[in-house]
Order: structure tokens, then sequence, then C-alpha cells
């Protein structure tokens, strides 16, 4: 009798151990792809947007990860460079396993990529704002489309600073693609485009197109410039006389991050674009800056894309929960119709185009390298990535010539 | 009941086995189960939370795209820039992209915002007379895509609607703007539809008009509360709820509705208006399936626990009983009732031991039955022996009385002729003393003093056995000596013509006996010693003693008809004054003491050297006592004779 009472404890004891490992065991954590440019021309801009999207990893792991596992962020190096940023989406995509990457900046980079998550039917989170005319599947985009940000603010030009506009931009795809909407709302409202101006990728002459803008004197400019050259553009503008408010510049490709980059009292006076400034006034906004400024410096700034690669972490985080798997083809069906209570305000990503709803602002610089707002849409607009002047297919067409007159890239690398 | 008992320890072993685990289950499984039914009543209230937004959105975004659709149609274009538009072709292309929206007035407005052309209504001749109307209007011919207003509510009708607008663009530019006018009615009929949503679910649709959370849809449970009710302070927790889902958030959670009711609701953020839709069912209603499930566990268990219980008793009863007959039947058998029988149907071990007891109880019997009647015979054995004892016991008695009264006539005869203490006196120079203490039982010593002259014969001897025979024995030999004393014959002869005549005596007499003799004849101071006898002691004055071995010196009388043989030469020894010779039949060394020690001859002579000084009457007398007291109480089984022979000391 004794024997098989101790047999059975024994037995007892041995399958509560084996069902204790399988409730309490630490369960493996989730590798996430986070890829962007840490080194290169792009590096200034992407590495606070990598930084971002880090600390919303790590207040997701706080509140207790994904499915009670922590997520693990693998960080790769676009290195600005498009083929590098297709061939690391591809290693995480089907050499690590990674159920979603937060990553991309340029458009190009992000077309590049667009296939190969499509084809692996992953999921990307793209947070920068960018020229539309784009829907996938497997893309979350959380920046704004051109009726996010560019139609507004070229309304909000026409009606504020007057209706003579000179358009200038870096030669790519997206301020190719925005000038073509700009010129078509312009000439719908009225206004007139006198002159426009591309400037290649990280050049510095500026000083013809700015002696253009002297000598047309515009009631402002729109500017789609991105990168450095956005340094010497303003400058030239100092240098030459024009301040902020005789031609105010309203740019879109200019945030907090890259203010100090440009100079601030290069740029104070005049007016940015974006869905997302620092200087909300709003609860929820001032905790994320402050928790931001905790783990990364007092003296860091926030900008639109940051914010936005922050909240591509949290929603994804709370469908992936939400539908109880991290498979991208479920977590993509709990992301339709998902919102969240961001920074900004109420995010919403559209069950049609994979695109978020965001509240439209127009900020003015500061000398403290903050904006101040100076219109605020109030409530979110929709996404529409294709604007209704053309139709989408006239769209594709449209941008399928550019990158054919391109030789096949998605900017204009020189000639 | 007696709680040890093996029926009552089964029965409540067997309930411990069968419920404990069933209560274990029942309340782990109880809980799991409640708490997965309830995660999945929530998550598809959430899902029904999802749909219903879904409609609601699809709603406004099949709104946009319609008016969207029919404001880059072609014919629409040409309709808005003819001088006069023609309200039938109006009417035709309105209901080719509108077909599915329900709207109360389209209307088609130039770039500065006049009606140029309203399909039902003439109530508007410019955008800007109704506010909203004119915020669809700009909006949707800055902004170039479509635009829904606000809310617009009628101050005569009371009626409620919205302005869907989009901005009609020609390669010139912009050429105007259509704006449908929408009723509220179908979005109160989407907000309607319960289904799937049980008797008590809703869906509350809520947006901030003039800083009031105010609900756009009537309710369920109140008809009216289109623009009317609001979701103020008074109910905290459903205005946060609707304030975070208006921040964006999403969640489902319990709170208290309108009516003060405690239900389960999943928020949502509505984007198009940019409000809240709250979806709604009574607690009661959601937790229905747990409490039903709950019910029903409860039920079955406890109808498992009856019939478990009734199992396990019956189980126990079923089990314990033929252990519990067998134990009775073993307690009848111990109390010595040897008849119990056990049933043997069953084929297991009960079964087994059952009929093995059975096999015993019969054995049992048999053996009693035997045992009595092995003791019936011995008994009867014992009855016969004891009858032959009687028997034997009775001759024996016989045979003893004859044999004293043998041994009373041999006495008799033993005594006739003793020598009388005068003749004794009468020999000069040798002081003479004998005497024969006769046993109970075994006699037979014979002794002689005889006088012829100054010669002197003495005899002693030993006769077989006791009673008439041995008496005549006796007198035969002291007769035979008395004559063969008075002729002058050498001691061996005497004794051989004494065994002589003994021995034809004892062939007549058919007579199986014999006896000792030792002859003893004395002249003028020195002896001659004949026959085998014991030995003779022979102690000086000084002290010195000599035993004198009489092995050799003849054979019993009676035997043979010739001993002739055996005799060798006599012993010869003198006696100086003082000296004594000790003759004694085997009644003194043999005498026996409680201890069964013999006296011993050692002793005779130590006795008789330490008082050789005295009188040899004297000696005889302490010889005895010292015999005497060594015997002590024992019994004395044989003849004591002591003749005791003192050469007198001069005077």
């Amino acid at each position: 009798m004794k024997k098989v009472w101790r047999v059975g404890a024994l037995a007892l004891l041995v399958v509560l151990a084996v069902m204790g490992s399988w409730v309490w065991a630490p369960k493996p954590p989730i590798s996430v792809g986070v890829l962007h440019s840490l080194t290169g021309t792009l590096a200034a801009s992407e590495k606070p947007v990598v930084e971002a999207t880090l600390m919303a990893i790590e207040e997701v792991n706080q509140a207790g990860g994904v499915l009670a596992r922590p997520l693990v962020p693998v960080v790769m190096d676009g290195a600005s460079d498009e083929r590098q940023f297709a061939a690391k989406a591809t290693e995480l995509l089907t050499g690590q396993r990674v159920p979603v990457i937060f990553g991309c900046w340029t458009s190009a980079s992000r077309k590049r990529v667009k296939p190969i998550v499509e084809k692996a039917q992953g999921l990307l989170f793209y947070p920068v704002q960018y020229e539309g005319l784009e829907r996938s599947p497997n893309i979350i985009y959380m920046g704004a489309a051109p009726n996010q940000q560019i139609v507004p603010a070229v309304r909000w030009a026409l009606n504020q600073l007057g209706t003579r506009l000179f358009l200038v931009g870096s030669d790519y795809v997206f301020p190719r693609t925005a000038h073509a909407i700009m010129r078509a709302q312009v000439a719908a409202l009225g206004g007139q485009v006198v002159g426009e101006a591309f400037l290649p990728l990280g050049s510095t002459d500026v000083a013809t197109t700015v002696a253009r803008i002297a000598q047309l004197r515009p009631d402002a400019v729109l500017n789609t410039i991105n990168g450095d050259t956005n340094v010497a553009f303003f400058r030239e503008l100092r240098q030459r006389g024009i301040a902020s408010w005789q031609i105010p510049t309203v740019s879109f490709s200019l945030g907090e991050v890259e203010l100090p980059v440009v100079g601030l009292p290069q740029t104070v006076g005049d007016y940015a674009a974006w869905n997302y400034f620092q200087s909300l006034n709003r609860p929820t906004n001032r905790e994320f800056v402050k928790r931001f400024q905790q783990r990364y410096g007092s003296d860091r700034v926030v900008s639109d894309p940051m914010e936005a690669a922050y909240l591509g972490v949290k929603i994804w985080a709370q469908a992936a929960n939400r539908m109880g798997s991290i498979e991208p083809s479920l977590v993509g069906e709990a992301l339709a119709g998902a919102s969240i209570a961001a920074p900004q305000g109420p995010v919403y990503i559209d069950p049609e185009n994979n695109h978020a709803w965001k509240t439209v602002r127009i900020g003015q610089i500061q000398p403290n390298g903050q904006f101040d707002v100076v219109w605020d849409a109030g409530r979110p607009t929709r996404p529409l990535p294709y604007p209704i002047f053309k139709s989408e297919k006239e769209w594709d067409d449209f941008l399928t010539g550019l990158y054919q007159s391109w030789g096949g890239n998605w900017a204009n690398l020189g000639s | 009941m007696r709680w040890s008992s093996v029926r009552v320890r089964l029965t409540l072993s067997l309930l411990a086995i069968a419920l404990v685990p069933l209560l274990i289950l029942g309340f782990v499984g109880d809980r799991e189960v409640t708490q997965r039914l309830q995660m999945e009543i929530q998550s598809r209230l959430e899902e029904a939370a999802t749909s219903r937004v879904r409609e609601l959105e699809t709603h406004f975004r099949n709104l946009q795209t319609a008016v969207g659709a029919l404001a880059q149609s072609p014919t629409l274009r040409e309709l808005l820039v003819s001088p006069a538009p023609n309200r039938n072709v109006w009417q035709k292309l309105l209901s080719v992209y509108t077909e599915s929206i329900p709207y109360q007035d389209a209307l088609l407005l130039s770039p500065a915002g006049h009606v140029r052309l309203s399909l039902n209504s003439q109530r508007y001749q410019f955008a800007g007379e109704n506010p909203r109307l004119q915020q669809a209007f700009e909006q949707a011919t800055t902004l170039l895509e479509p635009i829904i207003s606000d809310f617009d509510r009628d101050r005569q009708t009371g009626e409620v609607s919205l302005f869907v607008s989009a901005p009609v663009l020609t390669p010139q530019g912009l050429a105007g703007a259509v704006v449908l006018r929408v009723s509220n009615r179908t979005l109160a009929r989407l907000a309607s539809q319960y289904g799937g949503l049980g008797r008590t679910g809703e869906v509350l649709v809520a947006v901030n008009l003039e800083g009031k959370l105010t609900l756009v849809t009537p309710t369920r449970h109140d008809p009216d509360a289109a623009f009317r009710r609001t979701v103020d302070t008074v109910q905290t927790s459903l205005a946060q709820m609707f304030q975070g889902a208006i921040a964006g958030n999403t969640g489902v959670g319990p709170v208290r509705d309108y009516r003060g009711v405690m239900t389960l609701a999943a928020w949502r953020y509505l984007p198009s208006l940019n409000g809240a839709a709250v979806v709604k069912m009574d607690v009661d209603e959601v937790w229905a399936p747990i409490f039903q499930m709950r019910g029903v566990i409860l039920g079955l268990g406890g109808l498992t626990a009856i019939a478990v219980v009734v199992a396990a008793t019956a189980l126990a009863k079923a089990l314990t009983q033929p252990t519990i007959e067998l134990t009775a039947a073993a307690l009848a058998l111990a109390a010595g009732n040897y008849n119990p029988w056990l049933p043997t149907d069953r084929r297991d071990e009960i079964g087994d031991l059952a009929k093995a007891f059975n096999e015993m109880v019969v054995q049992i019997q048999e053996s009693m039955t035997r045992l009595e009647e092995r003791v019936a015979a011995r008994t009867r054995e014992l009855q016969g022996a004891r009858d032959e004892i009687a028997a034997l016991n009775v001759a024996l008695q016989q045979e003893n009385f004859r044999l004293s009264a043998e041994v009373a006539v041999g006495r008799r005869l033993q005594q006739l002729l003793v020598p009388k203490s005068a003749e004794l006196a009468a020999i000069a120079d040798l002081e003479v003393a004998g005497v024969v203490e006769v046993a109970d039982e075994v006699g037979g010593d014979y002794f002689d003093v005889l006088r012829h002259g100054d010669r002197v014969i003495v005899s002693i001897g030993d006769v077989t056995g006791h009673g008439f025979e041995s008496g005549a024995i006796s007198l035969m030999v002291q007769s035979a000596l008395r004559v063969l004393s008075a002729l002058d014959l050498p001691p061996n002869q005497v004794l051989a013509l004494l065994n002589y005549g003994i021995y034809e005596n004892l062939q007549r007499m058919n007579c199986d006996k014999s006896l000792t003799l030792l002859l003893l004849a004395y002249q003028n101071g020195c002896f001659h010693l004949v026959g085998q006898h014991e030995e003779a002691v022979l102690i000086r004055q000084d002290g010195a003693v000599q035993r004198l071995d009489t092995t050799d010196l003849g054979f019993p009388l009676g035997l043979e008809p010739d001993v002739t043989d055996y005799l060798a030469m006599p012993l010869y020894h003198c006696l100086a004054p003082g000296d004594l010779l000790l003759l004694y039949t085997d009644g003194i060394p043999e005498a026996t003491d409680e201890a069964g020690k013999f006296y011993g001859v050692e002793r005779l002579c130590a006795v008789a050297q330490t008082h050789r000084h005295l009188t040899a009457e004297a000696i005889v007398q302490t010889v005895l006592a010292s015999v005497r007291s060594h015997v002590g109480l024992a019994r004395v089984h044989d003849d004591i004779t002591l003749i005791v022979l003192k050469r007198r000391l001069p005077a």
C-alpha cells in the first residue's frame, strides 16, 4: 500500500511540475524589425525616429509585452541607401522572421521594400509623411497623405499669405508629386504658381533658385526640399535679405529635429505643416514629451515622424493583443478600424486604405526651435492617398512616368 | 454502526475518492469556464462594436465616394457649366450615382456658392444661407475632396441632416460643387439595428455638440434620444467612456448607463463624426449564459454526487458483505458452533475463502467426531486395564498374605537354635558376642557358635530368600555342623561334607536356594578360616586392621555337589590377647542411608578399631548403634548380623 501512495504522489508531483512549467514558464520574446538609416545623409533625421520607436517598444514591454511576451527590437541599418533597405528588409522578414517592421524614411526606400513585404506577407509601419498614390495591404501608413498635409497647407497659404506662390523642392518622387497636387489645387482655387524649382538631393546649388525668388517676389514659398539642401536654401534666403515676414516659406519636411541643423535664426517666423508638433498643448502630448526627454535627454526634441513611429509600435501592440496573435494577416485584420489616443489626438486606421486619420496643423517657427500652432483642423482628416483631380490610373501613370524618366529610380540621381 | 467497520471505511474511502476530485474539478472547471466564457462574451461584444462602427463608417464613406464620383462625372460638369441646367438630366444623373443613398435634396452650386440647381426644394439660393451648407461647400471647394458637414438641425421641422459636398473640377479649374442633403434617418436606422445584441443591447452614437456630449441617434430604450439626450457629467462613467473613445481609445468594460442599469459596454472612436460609438448590453443578459452554465454544472454536479453516494454505498456493501458474513461465521466457529455454512456461488477470492471455510468447518466436525470415538475407545481400554489391575491387586494381596505367613514361620525356625549367652560365656579365652537384627522383609542370616572341648567353631552365613525353606536350611546346616564339630576333621573337609549334605537335601526338596557360609575353627589362640563370604576383619590390640578376603576360600553351599575344587588352603591366623575378629553379613556394609549411601566395610573397621578396647558385647552394640545412626530413617533391607570375637586379656 505504501508503495502505491509513494508512486502516486510522485506521479502527481511530476504532472504538477509539467503543468507549472507550461503555465509559469517565461514566454519567449518576440523579435520586431526596426529598419532605418543609422549611417549616411539621412541618419540625422532617422536616428531620432529609431529612438522614438525603441521607447515605444520599451513602454509596450513595461505594460506586459505582446501576448505576455517581451518585444526585442532587431535594429538594422539602411545606410541611407534604398537598396540596403531592401536587403535588410529581406533579411528581417525571411531570415529573422519578424512579424512586423517599423521603418523606412524616403519614398524610394519604401517603394523598394513594398514588394518584399508584400511577398513575405509581413507588415511594415511607415512613419513619414509622403506623396500618397500608393496602397498596400501590408503597409500601414502612419505619416500624412497629401490631403492631410499639403492640400490643407496650400489652402491656408492661399487664404493667409497670398495667391502668388513659388514651389521649390528636392528632385525626387515626393516633391514631384506634391508639386503636381499643389499646382492643380492652386489653379482650381484661383491662385498662381509664379515659379517652380527642383534641386537634386543633397545639392547646395541654391543660388539660382533664391535669386529667382528674390526677383519674382511671390506671396509665399512652398518648400518640399528634403535634407541638407534646406541648410543652404535658408541661409541663402537670409543672405539675400529675404526675411520670413517678407516672403514666408511654408515647409513640408522641416520639423523640430531639422530646425537646429538648418539654423534657427534662418528659419524663425517661417511655417511648417504637420500633424504633430512638440508644442501641442494636450496632456497626452506633454506626458509623451516628458517621457522621451527623461529617457534621451532634456534638450532633445520630438518631431512628427517620431510621434508617428511611436504610434506605429503602440497601435501594432494593441492590435496584436486584441487579436491574440502576432500573425501579420491577423494583426492586419485587427488594425483595420483600430484607433489610439495619440499625443496629437485621436488617430484612426482607415480600413479602406491602411492610412491613418490625422489632424492637420500649421505651425510657425519660434526662436526656441518650437512651433507655435497657427491653424488646427480640430479633428482628424480622412486620408485620401489619391487626390481626386486625377483618376487613380492617371496618378499611377504619372508615377510610372517619373520612375522611368529617372532610369528606374525614385529620385533624380543626377544628369 | 461500528465506525471502524470495514464497510463504513470502504464507503467513506470510495466517497472521498469520487467526490473530492469531482469537487476540485467542479471548482476549477467552473472558474476556468467562467473566465473563458466571460472573455468570449466580451470579445463578442467588442466584435459587435467593431462591426457596428464599420457599418457606420462605411455609410459615411459611401456618401463621400458617391458624391465624389458624381462630382467627377463629365455629364455633371457639363450640367454645371451650362447656363440653364436641366432638372431631368440632373435627376437621371443622380439616380445613377446615388441610388443607394437616401437623400432629401441635391444641389448644384457655382464656384461662388450660388445654388444653380436644386432638386427638391427651392429653399436655398445661396450656400451662405445655411452654415452647414456653407461649411460643406467651402471645405469641399478649397480642400478639393468630398466633405461631410456637421449636423444641421432644421428649426422648423426639427429634422436633422448632413450636407455632403464634392468639388467639380475641370481642366480649367473649379467649376463649382455638388451638395447632397442626407437625412439623419439613415444613421438612425443603422444605429437601430440590434441584431446580435439580444433583448437589451443597443448602440449609442454621441458627438460633442456645442460643448455637450450629445446622442445623435435614437436609442433602444429612448427613441427620442437623438439630439435631445446628452451624456452629462451626472453619469460620469458613461461620459468618461465616451470622452475616452472620442480621444481615440477603444475598450470594453462595465458601466452604469443613462437608465441607471449596469451594462457591459464596448466603446469605439467614430472618425467621420469625430464622435464615439458605444455598443452595450445589460449585464444580466450578457452574463446569462454563464449563470445558465453554472446552473447546469450545479445540477449535473448534484445529480452526479447523489449517484456517486448511492453507488459508493452499494458497492461498499456488495464488496464487504462476504467479508462480514465470513467474520460472523468465524466468530460463531470460535464460540463453539460448528455448523456455520457460507454461500460459495462467487467465483472470486471471497468465494475461494468461503469454500475453504466450509471445508475447514467440515474437517473440524469430522475431527471432533473422530476425537470423540477415540476418547470413547480409550476410555473403554482404560476401563479394561483398571479391571485387570483390580484383579491383579487381589491376587497380589493374597500372595502377600501367604508370604508373610511363610516368613513368620521361617523366622521361628531361625530363632529355635540361637546360642545361649551362658554357652558363650563359657568359652575361656574368647569373648564372643553376636547379634542378628532381622529385617522386615528379607531375612536368612545364620550364625552359630559351637564348642567342643577347647575347639570353637563359629559359623556365619546368608541363606537366599526367606520363608519356610530358608528356615529349614538353617536348621539342617546347624545340625550337620554340630555333628561334624564332634569329629576332628580339617575345616575344608567339614565344608565339603556340609555342602554334600545340603546339596543332596536341596535336590530332594526341589529347592533352588543356597547359602554362603564362613567357618572359623579356633583353637588355642589361632584359627582357620574357610568358606566364601564377606571379608573378615582382624583388628590387633595396637589398632592394626587386617581385612581377610574370603573369595578364594570356598563356594556357596548347595549349588554344586562337590565344592572341593573351590577350596583353597584355609587362612590361618592367631589372635593375641586383645585382638579382635569381626564376622558379619552383607547387611552391615550394604546398609543404606536415605541418600542410598552404603555404610561400608571401612566404616565398620573404623568403628571397631576405635572401640577395640571395649568388650565384645560393647563393641557389637557400638557398631550396631553406628549402623543404625547411619541408616537413620531409611528402610532396612537386609538382616544385620555381627559376631565379634575378642581374645581375652589375661586377668
